[in-house]
């Protein structure tokens, strides 16, 4: 369990009672906020231990964005989120999350400099993450977005150390085209590009790719971002 | 909600959506039909000056309920060394 490992396990043993909870439902970060009177708010970090979430903008007529993907390992505080928006976290299919309320967070990296290291490790990676995106954006062409998307997927998911190499695919069209930029129709023809090239497969909701290095070489992918 | 395949096309690759998206009514899937054009435009260049990019929204029943397209030309406004 990735939570565990280094710096988190000092949260898991400093808070042993606290316990995983399995989320089917959106977490409504915008209650935390509205319960703000100004002075008390201290932020809770939902850590993801199991399964896959998004962190998602609610819009008017039901329409939604995702702004980023959680995956176990990744954290996400109600301080990641701005007065006004309508910001939840969207677990895709049931996930596992783990809970902290920011004082005890506090206490706890007070008193660990492994768990002070590890988020702010964390920190540094997601905005790397989002860095990355931006800069995929910006310069790469869908196709060569979404390979790149997928070898950022199993290396975060530490499945990338084998040839061939797979991980859970929970994502729909408008959530791959929300993580990619493109409309949700354009994500599909896309993906449809990509597997009949023979490059990835998906079978009942998991991916597979056959030749993580040729992928890795189409998707100009380095991984030293990630570290 | 009701089911819609939309199929694309930018005259060299044709992919026919065998999955679909469920979407509230025709007129959602009209929007996601004309959304993705651009998409196809800007994927494809500059590979050539004359292109159509097409989408075709089917029903649950396979049929078709609504084509949208987007050409593209571009003409040169200067004369060329030939001419």
């Amino acid at each position: 369990m990735m939570l565990l490992e280094a710096g988190y396990i000092a949260l898991a043993t400093r808070y042993p009672s606290a316990p995983t909870v399995w989320w089917s439902n959106p977490i409504d970060l915008q209650s935390a906020q509205r319960a703000w009177d100004g002075h008390e708010f201290t932020p809770t970090t939902y850590f993801i231990v199991g399964g896959v979430a998004c962190r998602v903008r609610l819009l008017p007529h039901g329409h939604r964005q995702v702004v980023e993907l959680l995956l176990p390992g990744d954290n996400t505080s109600e301080d990641h989120i701005d007065i006004g928006s309508n910001m939840v976290i969207a677990p895709l299919g049931r996930c596992e999350v783990f809970k902290v309320a920011g004082v005890d967070l506090s206490e706890a990296a007070d008193h660990s400099k492994s768990l002070r290291l590890q988020l702010n490790k964390a920190e540094r990676r997601r905005r790397a993450i989002l860095d990355e995106r931006l800069f995929g954006l910006g310069t790469r062409s869908a196709r060569i977005r979404m390979a790149h998307f997928y070898c950022e997927l199993l290396a975060r998911c530490g499945e990338h150390k084998s040839l061939a190499a797979s991980c859970d695919h929970p994502f729909t069209y408008p959530d791959l085209g929300d993580m990619l930029g493109l409309s949700a129709v354009f994500a599909s023809r896309t993906l449809s590009l990509l597997r009949s090239s023979g490059s990835i497969d998906i079978v009942n909701g998991r991916l597979t790719v056959h030749n993580y290095e040729a992928l890795k070489q189409f998707a100009t992918f380095e991984d030293a971002y990630l570290r | 909600m009701p089911r819609f395949y939309i199929d694309t096309s930018d005259e060299r690759a044709y992919h026919r959506d065998q999955q679909g998206m469920e979407l509230p009514d025709v007129q959602a899937a009209k929007e996601a039909a004309v959304d993705a054009l651009p998409d196809m435009a800007r994927d494809v260049l500059p590979d050539g000056d004359h292109r159509m990019f097409l989408t075709i929204v089917r029903g649950e029943d396979g049929g078709p309920i609504l084509q949208a397209s987007l050409a593209l030309n571009v003409v040169s406004l200067i004369p060329t060394s030939r001419e």
